[in-house]
């Protein structure tokens, strides 16, 4: 699977996930300075059950690689524990992607998200 | 026999004929600046006819072969360093600038005035000016750890040294004028971390010329430069435990280290870039990951029983002269260097007359390491240094030459 497939083209035009959570309690940014991309990422953790990601949405410019990423990982981390959410990396998002081929300099693109979860969840 | 570990074919600069006469190259300055193989000038030059491009700020193929290869380069070296992972590499422009992020980055945040720095008097300037420097800007107190007129580090005094609770302690792996590890170093460091210090170890003439374990050292920072591992100049690495790199801020801004920049201010981006601002030496880093690969095929075990033979050999013939003084402890395994004087003969007059009559190239001074030599009571040296591709007959050369020099038969300047 190559970075323009279209899937991830699609999730990138119609995201599930895009908006401002009204009653977030984590918050973060960040950016990729090497490509302009720059997101705000929202969760709302249940603190039940040792914690819980029980809503989440992202925010901002994007390429269409970072979009959909941010979208598919936001897709899987709802429900998660947060432990379990921090676990995740950039190979897992590239399974779930079902083994998206990245390379170095597309690798921010995909991995952005995940940076600014850790951020978001350790705040 | 001790014949080059490498095939003739890959340096060619030792047919070069450079005496007066004509002579052959007898090069026996590695420890300055090694040769470079045909094979990591082969990688440089495909690097650049076939993936010449920047790295981390595009999208085309070429951007992504380059960034491919330089992070590579990073993978690979921090493996064969057994770092850990590849964040904690950061790549430089050579070791002396490796070891001055130490101090910029990490000891001006890190430490407080009156806080002390231990550096040990076997070091290269290197690892000594910087924490001068510092010292002269923040109030950090600057401790020596004494080395005798042996050529050994004083154990004693450093246990006393250990009692002011150093911040860090600066030290040596190989010493570029001596050639040998000092004894106890292990245990030296250590005493140091368990007296609370960190430890800055240079090991720009131990990487790539035997086996070097970052985690086995345990140190905190280990520094090196590419051109004394048969890399090119202006590229080094700095290697950084995950405790120390916490307690790092960049010294440099600028493109590629932040991840946002505003009216307001900028935010880093993670290390191990937010330490390496601007446009690095990329070709340079995909060499040095070749050129260790190369001596990581050969065998680094055998490499070092290759140089150790050939200074055993050198250290053997030049005690039959008797003007002529090694320096340093005797019995102890020099790894590729051997510095000596010679009586009533300025180094830097034995160095022009090895060069003029016989073709051969060693280096003469201080070699960038004032207080050694003044520990050991000699203002300057001469130093043969080895490497993986010198032979039994270079140490011959020499010690044929110097035979002559100092008994007056010696072809004169």
């Amino acid at each position: 699977m190559y970075c323009d497939d279209p899937r991830i083209i699609e999730r990138a035009e119609a995201p599930a996930h895009r908006g401002r959570l009204a009653d977030f309690t984590h918050t973060a940014s960040g950016d990729n300075p090497f490509c302009g991309d720059s997101l705000q990422l929202f969760f709302k953790v249940n603190d039940q059950h040792g914690g819980f990601i029980e809503q989440a949405s992202f925010d901002g410019y994007a390429c269409s690689l970072c979009l959909a990423s941010s979208d598919l990982l936001l897709d899987q981390v709802i429900g998660m524990p947060v432990a379990q959410a921090h676990s995740l990396g950039l190979d897992s998002l590239l399974l779930l992607w079902g083994g998206l081929e990245v390379g170095r300099a597309r690798r921010g693109c995909v991995e952005l998200s995940l940076r600014i979860l850790g951020r978001a969840l350790t705040a | 026999m001790l014949e080059s570990l490498f095939p003739h074919t890959e340096f060619p600069i030792l047919d070069r004929e450079v005496g007066r006469a004509g002579q052959r190259l007898t090069y026996l300055d590695s420890a300055a600046s090694s040769l470079v193989p045909e094979r990591v000038l082969r990688r440089v030059v495909e690097y650049y006819r076939s993936s010449c491009s920047n790295i981390h700020r595009g999208a085309h193929l070429l951007a992504e072969e380059s960034t491919g290869s330089f992070e590579d380069a990073r993978s690979h070296i921090a493996s064969f360093l057994h770092v850990g992972s590849a964040e904690q590499v950061i790549f430089t422009h050579g070791a002396t600038e490796s070891l001055n992020m130490v101090a910029r980055c990490w000891a001006a945040h890190a430490l407080k005035p009156g806080d002390t720095v231990l550096v040990a008097e076997d070091n290269h300037h290197a690892n000594i000016v910087c924490w001068h420097m510092l010292a002269r800007e923040n109030g950090l107190k600057v401790g020596w750890i004494p080395l005798g007129t042996d050529g050994i580090l004083d154990q004693t005094e450093w246990l006393r040294l250990l009692e002011a609770r150093p911040k860090l302690v600066a030290l040596t792996h190989l010493s570029n004028v001596l050639g040998y590890e000092q004894p106890g170093l292990g245990q030296l460091i250590s005493d140091a971390r368990a007296a609370g210090a960190r430890v800055a170890l240079d090991a720009a003439q131990s990487v790539g010329h035997m086996p070097v374990d970052f985690q086995g050292l345990a140190v905190d920072f280990l520094a090196f430069s590419a051109h004394k591992a048969m890399g090119l100049g202006g590229f080094g690495v700095l290697a950084c435990s995950p405790g120390a790199r916490g307690e790092m801020e960049p010294a440099y801004g600028g493109g590629g280290m932040v991840e946002r920049v505003g009216r307001e201010g900028f935010l880093p981006a993670d290390a191990p870039r937010c330490f390496e601002a601007g446009t690095p030496a990329i070709a340079a880093a995909v060499a040095c990951s070749e050129a260790l690969a190369l001596v990581g095929e050969l065998g680094l075990g055998l490499l070092a029983r290759h140089t150790e033979a050939l200074c055993t050999k050198l250290v053997k013939g030049l005690a039959h002269n008797p003007r002529i003084a090694v320096l340093g402890a005797h019995g102890l395994k020099r790894n590729s260097i051997v510095s000596f004087t010679v009586e009533g003969i300025h180094p830097h007059d034995i160095s022009q007359r090895l060069s003029d009559h016989y073709g051969i190239a060693v280096r003469a001074g201080h070699h960038c390491a004032m207080p050694l030599h003044a520990a050991l009571r000699t203002p300057a040296s001469v130093r043969a240094s080895v490497a993986g591709y010198s032979e039994g007959r270079d140490i011959q050369a020499l010690l044929d030459a110097l035979a002559e020099v100092t008994e007056g038969t010696g072809r004169r300047t």
